[in-house]
C-alpha cells in the first residue's frame, strides 16, 4: 500500500522461462530491441505475403522470439505446405510423368 | 529397418477435414487441434496460418496457431519410433511431407493416424482423403525429405510419449505468453511432478504461481531455486518482484540489488532487465500488515 493508503500497481515484469532457457543454452537473451527489430521485419514480411493487416499483429504474437529472427533471415526459403494444386506449367508436367513411372506420389494413388 | 509393430494402431476417432485448394495446413491443424478438444474448423484458421502469396502454411504458423488455441505444440524427435509411440499414446501426429522431388519440392501437410499389421502401410487423413493408406517405404521417403518434422498437440499438463525435459520445457516456454494462465500452471505442474529436481520447471512453476496471484506459493518455490542455488540472478529478481507484491520494498530492493550484483559478474545479459526491476520499486514503507515471513518450498511441494 502506498502513502496515500491506495494500492500500488505493480509494474513487474519478470523475467520469462524462455528468457531463462536461452540463457542456459547460449548464454545470451536476445535483446528487446533485437526481437522488436525481427517483429518489424517479419510483420513487413508477412503484409508483403498477403496477410491482412487486421490478422499480421496477431499471428506474429504467437511466434517464440527464436522463430521470430529465423523467420526473419529465411522466410522465402521455408517449406509452405500447400499441396497439389501448388504446381505448374512444365513442373506439372514432369511431376506427372515422374508419378506415372512411380518415381514421385504426387497425382497418384499409392 | 522396419520397427516390429504386431498390432494395427489406428486412431479412426480423429476428426476428418477435406482440404480445399493449397489448404492442407489449416486441414490437418483443424484436425489435430479438434483432436485435442479445441473446437475449430480448417476456414477458421485459414487467417491463421495461410500465406497468400506462398499458397501455402510455413511450420512455426502451425505452432503458433496452436499456441493460440491454449494448446502446447511438442515437435516429436525426427524418427519413426518416436512418431509410433505418438500413435501407441493415442494422439495423431501433424507431418510434413515433400510428395515432389529434392529440387522440386511439393511440400503437403497430412495427419498419420495409424499403422498396418507388418507396418508395411502408414494411415492418414491427406488431402481429400480421409482414409489414405501409403506404402511405409513411400511415406518415410516423402517423411525424411521434409526432415521427419512432426507435431502432436498437447494439452497443457499432458506429456508426450518420450517426454525429454529440454524439448517439453521448450514447447512450454515458447507457448507461454499465448497460454491462458490455469494452463501455465498445469504445464509446469505437470513437469515439476515428472522432474522434481528441474529448475527451469520449478521457475517457470514459480512465474505462473506470479501471475496468478498466488504470491506466497510463488515466492516459496523462487526460494527454493534459490536456495539450491544462491547465485541463480534470475530467480533472485522475480522472487524480488514477489516479495515487493507482497509490499515488502525494504526486503525487495535487497534482493533485487543481491542479484543485480551477482548479474554483474556471471550474467551481464541480465543487468538491463534486473536494474529494471530496480528502478520499478517505490520508495515508500513496507506494507507491515501483507508483509510477512515465508518459508521455501521444499522440493517434493
Amino acid at each position: 500500500m502506498s502513502l496515500l493508503g491506495l494500492p500500488v500497481v505493480s509494474l513487474a515484469a519478470p523475467i520469462s522461462t524462455d528468457a531463462l532457457i536461452q540463457l542456459d543454452q547460449r548464454g545470451q537473451v536476445l535483446s528487446q530491441i533485437q526481437t522488436q527489430l525481427a517483429r518489424d521485419d517479419v510483420r513487413a514480411q508477412f503484409l508483403e505475403r498477403g496477410v491482412s493487416p487486421v490478422e499480421v499483429d496477431a499471428r506474429i504474437a504467437a511466434l517464440s522470439t527464436e522463430e521470430l529472427q529465423m523467420l526473419s533471415m529465411q522466410l522465402d526459403e521455408l517449406p509452405a505446405g500447400g499441396s497439389l494444386l501448388a504446381v505448374v506449367g512444365i513442373v506439372f508436367v514432369v511431376l506427372l510423368i515422374l508419378d506415372l513411372t512411380g518415381v514421385t506420389n504426387v497425382f497418384t494413388k499409392v | 529397418m522396419m520397427p516390429q509393430v504386431t498390432e494395427a494402431i489406428e486412431l479412426s476417432d480423429t476428426p476428418f477435414f477435406p482440404q480445399e485448394e493449397y489448404q492442407c495446413g489449416p486441414a490437418a491443424l483443424a484436425m489435430v487441434l479438434n483432436e485435442a478438444g479445441v473446437v475449430v474448423a480448417p476456414a477458421d484458421l485459414v487467417d491463421q496460418v495461410y500465406l497468400p502469396t506462398q499458397h501455402g502454411s510455413l511450420q512455426v504458423e502451425l505452432l503458433a496457431a496452436t499456441r493460440r488455441a491454449d494448446r502446447i505444440p511438442y515437435l516429436i524427435e525426427p524418427t519413426l519410433v518416436a512418431l509410433l509411440a505418438e500413435l501407441d499414446a493415442g494422439r495423431p501426429v501433424l507431418v510434413l511431407q515433400n510428395l515432389g522431388l529434392g529440387f522440386f519440392p511439393v511440400w503437403h501437410y497430412a495427419v498419420v493416424v495409424g499403422m498396418s499389421p507388418a507396418s508395411d502401410y502408414v494411415i492418414l487423413r491427406s488431402g481429400i482423403e480421409r482414409r489414405k493408406q501409403s506404402r511405409a517405404t513411400d511415406f518415410l521417403r516423402s517423411w525424411k525429405m521434409a526432415s521427419n518434422w512432426g507435431m502432436v498437440v498437447l494439452s497443457p499438463g499432458e506429456m508426450p510419449a518420450w517426454a525429454n525435459p529440454r524439448r517439453l520445457l521448450t514447447a512450454v516456454a515458447q507457448a507461454e505468453p499465448m497460454l491462458s494462465i490455469p494452463s501455465r500452471k498445469r504445464a509446469y505442474r505437470a513437469a515439476l511432478n515428472r522432474w522434481p529436481e528441474n529448475i527451469t520447471a520449478r521457475f517457470g512453476y514459480a512465474h505462473a504461481l506470479h501471475a496468478a496471484g498466488e504470491l506466497t506459493a510463488a515466492e516459496g518455490n523462487y526460494r527454493a531455486i534459490v536456495n539450491q542455488y544462491p547465485r541463480h540472478a534470475a530467480a533472485l529478481n522475480n522472487l524480488a518482484e514477489v516479495v515487493a507484491d507482497r509490499g515488502c520494498y525494504t526486503q525487495a530492493t535487497e534482493i533485487a540489488r543481491r542479484a543485480l550484483a551477482i548479474a554483474t559478474q556471471d550474467q551481464p545479459a541480465l543487468v538491463g532487465p534486473i536494474s529494471k526491476t530496480l528502478h520499478r520499486f517505490p520508495a515508500s514503507r513496507d506494507d507491515k500488515q501483507r508483509c510477512t515471513q515465508v518459508e521455501s518450498v521444499s522440493p517434493g511441494g
